[in-house]
């Protein structure tokens, strides 16, 4: 998005509104899914975040790339949501009910069972982390984010998100291994 | 080159992964895996585990938008929730307090004018419609023109800064500021560590540690000592949480979590700077969560 489309953002011009969302929404409605898990409340959160963006947008100067200072909005405004809620929800609702498949398809029916299960144990893992070990394992792995734009988007060092995604890997593989075991012996 | 200890390897291993290494650590690297099982062994492991979390989620949460009838939805509420252009005062809270102060001043120069008070018209209590006239005259009689250097108090974050509900990393954060963009302070604690902003994004108060902070005065940076208290007035902290269990997730009892310690207490040198813990100087105490940014 270019100086003059955001300025024209800035004064209210609703085509002008109608790309910024159109480019932005799918990124931005991921995010918010990615951190609430709920499709309802990620969409009032995606609004919520294209609004505050507006509102603040007098105050970007383009110091940081567009997305990225969107990322930050929009994850503040989930974590708006998770203190309205006051609850963590749990990740792994949706893959109890049987009749949704995460599976690709093709596979042996017993190794998809079992992927089935490492997926459903990895997002329960994820979902017992804390939020700061949590938020940069769902934008390295989910969103993709290089380290440097994770650090730019939570306003925290590199140095720091590194040590945060390496400890949040240890846990989450020792978690995994501690299910598999169980998994094994059952 | 020295030979690489295992956890030296291991610790570029996950360097590389997060793009982090020089190359030539990465050819150190590799050297190093070519007669080291043990550490290929960690590498694969690793990158299994990186592919199950990215296909997890990917699975989770597909890698759609909205659809075509929800976009359109979000547009029109986007639109009609951003109402741009209306009235805002200049530096923002600042410039409200400047337009009190203006006024008050300009109600004491009435008042000094008209020792009489009572015949003085208008009275403090007019509306502004009525007191308008007069204290647009009367201001600078009393207060000429060359006394009036007016002071504008305004912040840089050095780096994009978290913006906390209070003065310390137990608080949640409530906004962000943006590296190199200009905001205006409307408080400080008593102990001059921190700095409260009006948040850009959702308009609540929230604190800011100072050291991520350049402060200026009419664009010459200063001190936050040398800023006086009508510019930048001193504030109450709030209290501080009590901390309450995050999470909703009961593990089996053989399956017990590790409770996460803040990084200033968990024993590790989390930022790689040979301190730990409360040795490290950017820990403010045990409860910090951050060995880096205060």
């Amino acid at each position: 998005m270019d100086k003059d489309q955001l300025a024209k953002c800035r004064s209210g011009d609703p085509k002008a509104i109608e790309d910024l969302v159109h480019e932005h929404q799918a990124r931005i409605f991921r995010l918010c899914l990615s951190i609430l898990d709920d499709a309802a409340d990620a969409e009032d959160a995606t609004q919520e975040s294209f609004i505050a963006a507006l509102k603040a947008l007098k105050n970007y100067r383009g110091d940081s790339a567009f997305h990225t200072w969107l990322f930050s909005i929009a994850i503040n405004t989930s974590r708006h949501y998770l203190r309205q809620r006051k609850r963590r929800t749990v990740l792994t609702n949706t893959l109890a009910d049987p009749s949704i498949s995460h599976g690709t398809g093709k596979q042996n029916p017993e190794r998809e069972f079992m992927e089935t299960e490492k997926s459903q144990a990895l997002l329960q893992a994820i979902n017992n982390l804390d939020e700061k070990h949590r938020l940069p394992i769902i934008l390295r792995y989910y969103h993709d984010l290089s380290t440097q734009e994770i650090a730019e988007t939570l306003g925290v060092n590199v140095g720091t998100i590194h040590s945060r995604l390496s400890i949040a890997r240890e846990r989450l593989g020792g978690d995994l291994k501690r299910t598999q075991g169980i998994n094994r012996t059952t | 080159m020295a030979q690489l200890s295992h956890s030296q390897a291991r610790e570029w291993i996950e360097q590389a992964s997060d793009g982090l290494l020089e190359a030539s650590e990465q050819r150190a690297l590799e050297g190093h895996l070519k007669t080291c099982a043990e550490c290929r062994a960690f590498a694969a492991e690793l990158a299994g585990l990186e592919g199950a979390l990215a296909a997890a989620m990917k699975a989770e949460w597909p890698q759609k938008g909205l659809t075509k009838a929800s976009e359109s939805e979000l547009i029109k509420n986007v639109q009609s929730g951003f109402q741009p252009g209306g009235f805002s005062f200049p530096f923002g809270g600042l410039g409200i307090l400047l337009i009190l102060i203006l006024l008050v001043l300009g109600l004491f120069g009435a008042s000094q004018l008209f020792p009489g008070g009572a015949k003085a018209e208008p009275t403090a209590t007019d509306t502004p419609t009525a007191t308008s006239t007069a204290t647009s005259t009367l201001v600078p009689a009393v207060i000429p023109s060359e006394t009036v250097a007016v002071q504008i108090l305004t912040a840089i974050p050095l780096q994009n800064a978290n913006c906390r509900e209070g003065n310390g990393s137990v608080f949640e954060i409530a906004d962000t500021l943006f590296a190199g963009e200009e905001y205006s302070p409307i408080g400080r604690g008593f102990d001059n560590l921190w700095v409260l902003f009006e948040g850009p994004s959702f308009q609540t108060n929230c604190w800011v540690f100072l050291e991520n902070l350049t402060l200026l005065i009419n664009d010459d940076p200063v001190q936050i000592e040398q800023v006086s208290e009508t510019l930048l007035p001193f504030v109450n902290y709030p209290p501080t949480p009590t901390p309450s269990p995050t999470l909703t997730f009961t593990p089996e009892p053989s399956e017990t979590i590790a409770p996460s310690l803040p990084e200033c207490n968990d024993g590790v040198d989390n930022d790689n700077d040979k301190y730990t813990d409360l040795r490290d100087p950017q820990c403010r105490n045990a409860q910090d969560d951050d060995e880096l940014n205060r």
